[in-house]
């Protein structure tokens, strides 16, 4: 588990990576969940594959992408640490369980 | 991704089953149990019952609702809601709502007491939706949801 402040500054960078209309444009096109080329992404668009590739690096520096070479080209998709967060979330919830069916378990049996 | 989709859990309590169905579905017994308190009467299908949380911490006295669905005598009981905690004022009635079901089992000394929840991957779903969506809205929504991951478990 990582310190409150610790999360509150991974937050903090990913708002900040996100808070740019192109880069919210990519990370909804990554979303689909199909790996995608530099040259993929700037295609259909009025960015250039410069300015896709310096998006593409604040979006990794903020955990939100991730890329992977296949053959000659690199190819983009979104960190699995977006996952991790979901996965997180149901840990709570689990544990919640835990603690609501013990609570059960001792007003049943301790009455 | 299925996986992300349901959480089981299970305990064996030592008693009859009718003593813990009691325990489950008499709402003054389920207060105890859950950390809650509530104004209404009693369960029963169909019925919209709110609570405010007891459970100490942060989310003291946060409002919360069930929406029952089946009450089968000593077998199963089950509701659907929002789960987790929210934020003060933060609206998440258009949200998904997950089923939360409980079963009841004879076992060798006593009753095994399953609770499932399921329903998540549409949530998450349409969370992310909600978030990604490239307007002022969504954007107020996506700091919303991320609030609210960093502030549950505290």
């Amino acid at each position: 588990m990582k310190a409150p402040d610790t999360r509150i500054a991974a937050s903090s960078a990913l708002f900040a990576a996100l808070g740019d209309p192109i880069r919210l444009r990519i990370v909804v096109r990554l979303s689909r969940g199909e790996p995608l080329s530099i040259t993929e992404l700037a295609s259909g668009t009025e960015v250039t594959r410069q300015a896709v590739t310096k998006h593409l690096h604040v979006l990794a520096a903020a955990g939100v992408a991730t890329s992977a070479r296949r053959g000659r080209e690199e190819r983009w998709s979104l960190d699995q640490r977006q996952l991790a967060q979901a996965r997180q979330f149901l840990d709570r919830i689990a544990q919640q369980w835990d603690d609501r069916l013990a609570g059960l378990k001792a007003l049943v049996e301790e009455s | 991704m299925s996986e992300l989709n349901q959480i089981q859990r299970s305990t064996l309590i030592r008693a009859p089953r009718s003593r813990v169905w009691r325990a489950l579905t008499d709402i003054a017994d389920f207060c105890r149990w859950f950390s809650a308190e509530t104004d209404d009467p009693a369960f029963s299908p169909g019925a919209h019952v709110r609570f405010r949380s007891t459970y100490p911490g942060p989310n003291y006295k946060m409002a919360f609702s069930v929406i029952i669905e089946e009450m089968i005598a000593e077998q199963k009981f089950s509701w659907r809601w929002h789960p987790g905690a929210k934020l003060p004022g933060e609206d998440v009635s258009g949200e998904p709502m997950t089923a939360v079901t409980f079963t009841l089992e004879d076992v060798e000394g006593g009753t095994q007491v399953t609770v499932t929840e399921i329903g998540f991957d549409l949530l998450f779903a349409a969370r992310r939706e909600r978030a990604f969506k490239d307007n002022d809205s969504g954007w107020k929504a996506q700091m919303a949801a991320f609030e609210r991951y960093f502030s549950e478990g505290a």
